[in-house]
């Protein structure tokens, strides 16, 4: 935003440093000689969106093409939608100032439903029409993509295209098939969405899919419109991560955001395969970066920021296979350079006094763990393959090192559970306690202090409960209860997330294309930010199901047939349905599974190929 | 290098003069604190860090400075250790500082921050509704009691700000109104410029909510900081 024209309203709202842009790393080009322009959105706040890695690593990606330019554009908070709608201001993307509506490509990352809403109200501040079928030739291509792209149904009548999977080649590739065809003169917005849906892969254009409805409300038929549109979109990857691009001079952001660090990412995918987890299975197959590239990455990065933090990001960080000696090489120089290591997914099976000393050197603070459940028969059902033994082993490591405060992670209400599984949470953070006092060398100045988190569990589509039923939010609430009157001890802090919350989370997770005259409705309603507690209203969900007719039941409380045609079946991404459903049987028998490290389980992305651990699998 | 090598080695002060325009000036003191703290990182001038749990680069800023105000006269003084080869600093710095943040100067401090006893400011005021005879009625305004309710560490009080206030000089340029004023900014008496702001336009019956963007507003500059003689201080 342009400060100067602005400068009274940037001082009139909170945190204006959201806005002014200017940051170290920005790339500004000249706009009169690049052919393709992204205006790529976070539909959430500044702080929220510069802490995420995929868009920093898309940003770079895009903007390695010289033709091609790529900004960046966040949700303005509430008090700057007023001023904008006050006095007519279009949202402007970051680098340039230039409204949206004058892009070439205007991008979404979907990274949790929520952010939904905020889509379409970028839209409007953006002045480019809602709906797909009411854009024109000079209105923008609205592209959505990131982890809810694996079924943005309920998003499909405001999307163009969808990118499914890894984008890091994909949107550099739509970009060359944009600017060709503008041009040899075979542009036209209708020809170029067809183009990307039959001459590339990875790109789901929902307008070239005919969805019919049964009696039962599940959908009958799903097809393509045209026979040469493919029947189904195969999700994206990158095969040789190691020598995949990674951006090391990333944007720095000025003001305080929510990850401000150097992020490395370790290795994509995981070989775990828990039952609820849905990247765990959309990220398949595994692929590892080597310890000589991610040192490189992380040095050049610390000169290139003067970050003080090194984050090492992936699903699970202990499972990396050279995790010892990655970390060895670099406390040999981040230790005398004040800059601390985090290992932000540490499991409690794998969690060694190695390790913690590693990440105590500068600045360690708690420590968190995910049991998930609170019995091993809850455990072995969700494959969360971690023993008791684990994390009462894990904490005591915790404790002889001085730390006093753990974070233990769990879900409510997943499929299967018993009040004795719920019960099971405050014994085991009961059992923690006592671990704390069993604990030689233990920090006797300050008492322990255990604090537990539930979650409300959210059946996700590619998962093998994507067929479950998500229990009532009066049950929730009924299972809060039990843990909270169950904890009798001031040394154990018990927080939840809102039940309601999660319930229009699973509606959407799940929906399908009808949901859009939902979504339309709650913007007319006014409705941003759902993501953040103080905007969030179920009154107005109510209202918007209520005004077109749907209810939101339909997507939560009934268990979906195995031969129902699911919403995100037009989607391939290389696990199979027959795979998911081994599993789901698996889990009511409370059976877990190996995992790939341990014995391929067929899943179905060996496919992908690449550098894998399913080749070194296969090969064995 | 290592915390104990760290301890036995002598360290000399430094201070590098420097401005914060354009949209860095809309950044916090909390914002500037973190961006400067990773520029000395990456200039990798040998610049002392604090001890403790949270080791960082030892700071220290001349006076703070409100978000929205660009000021081309800030100071804020490092250690290195061994001596400080100022030259080598201002080269470093200036390589890695942010375009808005430009270095101007790196010298060997000779007098401490504590000696600071005034700022001064370049005002700018545009609005459609400026009456004619702008400069004589905020020029003339401290001729009376200026009562505005002013935000102090114990909570908001009415104070009279003619006492902050060492000097206002006022003149119209081509629509424009500056004003350049010089106010108190020792650590007991301290008046944000803000308040110069809000006193004129009351002064000069302008809204107070009235910001149309391009059209109504005002800029604020920081142009010097002076000693109790009324000497530059550096």
């Amino acid at each position: 935003m342009d400060y100067k024209k602005y400068g009274s309203i940037l001082r009139s709202v909170s945190k204006p440093a959201r806005y002014t842009g200017g940051e170290r790393g920005e790339v500004i080009k000249d706009k009169s000689a690049v052919k393709c322009r992204w205006a790529f959105c976070f539909p959430d706040t500044y702080e929220i969106g510069m802490s995420n890695l995929g868009v920093r690593i898309l940003y770079g990606a895009l903007n390695r093409e010289p033709d091609v330019w790529c900004e960046r554009v966040y949700t303005p908070w509430v008090d700057m939608q007023e001023r904008m709608r006050e006095y007519n201001i279009p949202l402007t993307a970051h680098e340039s100032g230039d409204a949206i509506s004058e892009f070439d490509i205007v991008a979404f990352t979907l990274q949790y439903e929520m952010c939904f809403t905020n889509v379409l109200l970028m839209l409007e501040l953006g002045n480019i029409p809602e709906r797909a079928d009411e854009r024109g030739e000079d209105d923008p291509i609205v592209i959505g993509g990131g982890p809810c792209a694996y079924n943005a149904e309920p998003m499909a009548d405001f999307f163009d295209i969808f990118s499914i999977g890894e984008g890091e080649e994909a949107l550099p590739e739509l970009s060359r098939l944009y600017i060709k065809m503008k041009a040899d003169g075979t542009y036209s917005r209708r020809a170029f969405l067809f183009a990307a849906a039959t001459e590339l892969e990875g790109f789901y254009v929902p307008s070239l899919y005919r969805v019919a409805y049964g009696e039962d409300g599940a959908i009958s038929r799903f097809e393509p419109i045209d026979a040469r549109v493919p029947v189904k979109v195969k999700k994206r990857i990158v095969e040789d991560f190691d020598h995949a691009y990674f951006p090391t001079s990333p944007v720095m952001p000025y003001t305080e955001v929510v990850h401000d660090r150097i992020m490395l990412e370790v290795f994509r995918g995981c070989i775990r395969g828990c039952r609820f987890c849905q990247a765990g299975m959309v990220y398949r197959p595994v692929r590892d970066r080597s310890v000589e590239t991610l040192c490189r990455q992380a040095e050049e990065m610390y000169r290139n920021t003067g970050y003080d933090e090194i984050s090492l990001t992936s699903l699970a960080i202990d499972d990396y296979t050279c995790v010892d000696r990655l970390t060895d090489e670099l406390i040999k120089w981040t230790n005398d350079n004040n800059i601390s290591l985090s290992l932000p997914s540490l499991r409690a099976d794998s969690f060694t006094r190695e390790l913690m000393a590693k990440i105590s050197g500068v600045r360690s603070s708690g420590l968190t763990f995910a049991p998930e459940a609170g019995t091993q028969r809850l455990r072995d059902a969700i494959n969360k393959n971690v023993r008791e033994e684990d994390i009462l082993n894990a904490v005591h490591i915790a404790f002889e090192a001085g730390k006093s405060q753990v974070k233990l992670y769990f879900m409510i209400g997943l499929p299967t559970e018993t009040d004795e599984d719920v019960l099971g949470i405050p014994k085991l953070a009961s059992k923690v306690i006592d671990e704390y006092y069993k604990t030689e060398g233990r920090n006797k100045k300050r008492p322990p202090q255990v604090t537990i988190s539930t979650a409300c569990f959210i059946p996700k589509p590619f998962t093998p409960f994507q067929w479950a039923e998500q229990i009532s939010k009066e049950e929730f609430v009924r299972r809060q209860r039990l843990i909270a009157d169950n904890i009798k001890d001031r040394r154990i802090k018990y927080n939840f997330h809102d039940s309601e919350v999660s319930f229009i989370e699973a509606v959407l997770a799940r929906g399908d294309r009808r949901l859009g005259a939902v979504m339309s409705e709650m913007r007319r309603l006014g409705a941003c930010f759902d993501a953040w507690d103080e905007h969030f209203s179920m009154e107005r969900w109510q209202a918007a199901f209520d005004a077109v007719g749907i209810d939101p039941d339909f997507y939560t409380r009934r268990e979906r047939a195995a031969d129902e045609i699911l919403p995100w079946d037009v989607i391939d991404i290389g696990v199979t349905k027959k795979f998911l459903l081994r599993e789901y049987a698996a889990a009511k028998e409370s059976r877990p599974s190996k995992n790939c490290r341990e014995g391929c389980s067929g899943c179905g992305a060996v496919v992908y190929g690449g550098e894998t651990l399913c080749r070194m699998m296969r090969e064995k | 290098m290592p915390n104990d090598e760290r301890e036995v080695r002598m360290t000399s002060p430094v201070r590098v003069a420097f401005s914060k325009v354009g949209s860095l000036s809309f950044i916090s003191h909390l914002d500037l604190m973190r961006t400067v703290s990773r520029m000395l990182v990456r200039a990798d001038i040998g610049v002392y860090y604090t001890e403790g749990f949270n080791p960082h680069p030892k700071l220290t800023f001349a006076l703070p400075l409100s978000v929205g105000t660009e000021s081309v006269s800030e100071l804020f003084d490092i250690k290195v250790y061994g001596e400080a080869d100022t030259m080598l600093i201002l080269e470093r710095l200036r390589r890695e500082a942010p375009k808005e943040l430009p270095i101007r100067e790196v010298y060997v401090p000779e007098r401490k921050f504590r000696d600071i006893a005034y700022a001064e400011y370049e005002i700018v005021i545009h609005h459609r509704l400026l009456p004619d005879g702008a400069a004589e009625i905020v020029g003339n305004m401290t001729n009376e009691p200026v009562v505005l309710t002013k935000r102090t560490k114990s909570g908001e009080q009415e104070c009279d700000i003619r006492e902050f206030i060492a000097s206002l000089g006022c003149e119209m340029r081509d629509e424009e109104l500056f004003i350049k004023a010089r106010l108190a900014a020792d650590p007991e008496h301290y008046l944000n410029p803000e308040y110069v702001v809000t006193a004129a336009r009351r002064a000069l019956s302008l809204g107070d909510d009235d910001i149309a963007p391009g059209a109504d507003g005002y800029f604020i500059t920081r142009t010097g900081i002076f000693d109790a003689d009324g000497k530059e201080f550096r």
